[in-house]
């Protein structure tokens, strides 16, 4: 394998994983910047994402409490397509529900109160999953147009189901980026994030706009538990192993800073793949150390929003 | 016609009582002054109109248009034609001139449940041409970020968001000079008259009592939570009220 080769196999591997993270990053930086509110139950949002994902798409066999009472295997097997469209939107709406019943009660509370809270209804999430769907790791079955090797000439082999997750990725970037950038619910949500109550001095009933971010940002942690689930496998434990990295990112990118978000989970898909290659037990714990160098240099973030705290 | 009716307003922040019955009417057309110094309670009336929390308004009524306000949310208390210039300006830094004036225009019916729509007996909603021309500076700075405009500059910007929202009918102005220079303070009061002219009702809060009777119908003084002086500008300029203002 030549040197080139192994080097953009090296990048689309460290592009993935930051294209994972940053779908889930989004959602939790928005929110804790315009909401003010610290949301690790979002991590429940990408496990339900990757379930959902194999339930839509395939026909699994599960343990659990659904091979006991004979429902194993379970599922729509409707293909991996159909998964990628249908699990955003079902996430979306289960966003929704999140947002009116355990975030809206939450918004008012301290800090440490909303992490603790959260991060158990996240632990609930996950032992349910365990309960429910048996404690083994599940794959995604991923078709002939979303799995081997692309041949790029000069370059050599890479893998085209890493490359697909990098230009989705970027699309939903896209999409957030414009939606803030150039519709009213977007405008309203920029706003709403420095001052709400400013909008509402202006007519705007600022948690109509609020929800609907909530929600798109749960959309993109189910669309990750998805991408995230097919390249690293599914278990009830993505979730948890997830949403801390996320957290970091979104401290060290600055809170409720969608650039800062990106720059951040890039830094730390790096990272992450680069010690993979030579220290795989502490890739995790890289981006931890990461977090505390660019800390240390910029303490309020990369892109510093300057609020949250205050 | 009476626009705004306070009638025996208590207003609390938490266990301390702030406003302790205030009382005031403001007919349709008038531009009246609520005086005071610092800490009497204005910014509190301000708020409880606004219907923004804190303060709680626990006892008294607040009516608007005929309508009792006392406990709607903010946002209704907009639609309904009271636009707020808030102390301290609070424009959004991030945002652009452009996208701060456009803040204004996109509440809907959709996100909304509209109690009523004002009638638009005041003023016809500005538009952003009048706007501009009204203050020049901010159309030569449409696209610049707010947080980077002077002081006297996002006054302006800070008055002009609030006039361009639909139907005002009712503009409250809290210490719109505050913290400004002197020349800046004169073509901000210019800008206040010119609004005035055009038929809008204005509650204009200041600690700056001469500017303020310039522009004022009548005036009133507020102490300790309490009204203590209600009259006409030559009342008010008559009356020793060194007491209760900064003169």
């Amino acid at each position: 394998m030549s040197l080139v080769e192994s080097s953009v196999q090296f990048l689309f591997v460290a592009l993935s994983v930051a294209s994972v993270y940053l779908l889930v990053a989004l959602g939790l930086s928005i929110v804790f910047g315009s909401l003010q509110f610290v949301n690790m139950a979002h991590g429940a949002l990408y496990l339900i994402g990757a379930y959902v994902g194999l339930i839509v798409g395939f026909q699994v066999g599960f343990g659990g409490l659904i091979d006991r009472y004979g429902l194993a295997p379970l599922g729509l097997d409707l293909g991996f397509l159909a998964a990628l469209v249908v699990t955003p939107i079902v996430v979306f709406v289960g966003g929704i529900a999140m947002e009116r019943f355990l975030a809206k009660p939450l918004y008012d509370r301290p800090l440490l109160d909303q992490l603790l809270v959260t991060f158990g209804i996240l632990l609930i999430f996950q032992e349910g999953f365990n309960l429910v769907f048996g404690r083994t790791g599940f794959n995604y079955a991923r078709p002939d147009w979303a799995s081997g090797p692309i041949l790029i000439p000069a370059v050599g082999s890479v893998s085209r189901w890493r490359i697909y997750v990098v230009v989705l990725a970027l699309v939903f970037l896209a999409i957030l980026f414009a939606f803030y950038k150039y519709t009213d619910y977007g405008l309203a949500v920029r706003a709403g994030t420095e001052d709400t109550e400013m909008t509402e001095l202006l007519g705007i009933r600022i948690g109509r706009p609020f929800l609907l971010i909530f929600a798109i940002g749960a959309a993109y942690a189910g669309l990750a538990g998805i991408l995230g689930g097919s390249l690293f496998g599914v278990n009830a434990g993505m979730g948890f192993s997830n949403i801390i990295p996320a957290l970091v990112i979104v401290i060290m990118g600055g809170v409720g800073s969608i650039k800062g978000t990106t720059v951040g989970a890039l830094l730390a898909g790096f990272v992450f793949a680069a010690v993979t290659q030579v220290w795989p037990s502490m890739a995790t714990a890289s981006i931890y150390a990461l977090a505390i160098v660019v800390l240390t240099i910029r303490p309020s973030g990369i892109y510093p929003t300057g609020r949250v705290g205050q | 016609m009476t626009l705004l009716e306070l009638d025996d307003v208590h207003a609390y922040y938490g266990a301390s009582h702030i406003l302790r019955g205030v009382s005031m009417a403001i007919d349709e057309g008038e531009v009246i002054s609520l005086l005071g110094r610092n800490g009497a309670g204005k910014t509190t009336t301000v708020r409880s109109i606004a219907g923004t929390e804190p303060p709680e308004v626990r006892s008294g009524t607040i009516h608007f248009d005929g309508d009792d306000i006392t406990d709607w949310p903010t946002d209704d208390v907009t639609q309904a034609g009271v636009g707020v210039v808030p102390e301290g300006r609070r424009l959004f830094t991030d945002l652009t001139v452009e996208e701060n004036l456009k803040m204004s225009k996109i509440a809907s019916a959709q996100w909304n449940t509209i109690r009523r729509r004002a009638t638009g007996s005041g003023s016809p909603t500005m538009g952003i041409d009048e706007l501009y021309e009204l203050f020049p500076r901010l159309e030569e700075r449409r696209s610049q970020k707010s947080g980077t405009l002077s002081g006297g500059e996002q006054q302006m910007l800070s008055i002009a968001r609030t006039l361009r929202l639909p139907d005002l009918d009712l503009l409250l102005l809290d210490e719109p000079t505050e913290g400004l220079a002197p020349q800046i303070i004169q073509s901000v009061s210019e800008s206040i008259r010119e609004i005035s002219d055009q038929g809008l009702t204005v509650l204009l809060i200041e600690q700056n009592v001469r500017e303020a009777l310039k522009l004022a119908d009548r005036g009133y003084v507020l102490d300790q939570g309490e009204m203590v002086y209600e009259g006409t500008v030559e009342e008010l300029e008559n009356e020793d009220l060194d007491e209760y203002l900064v003169v």
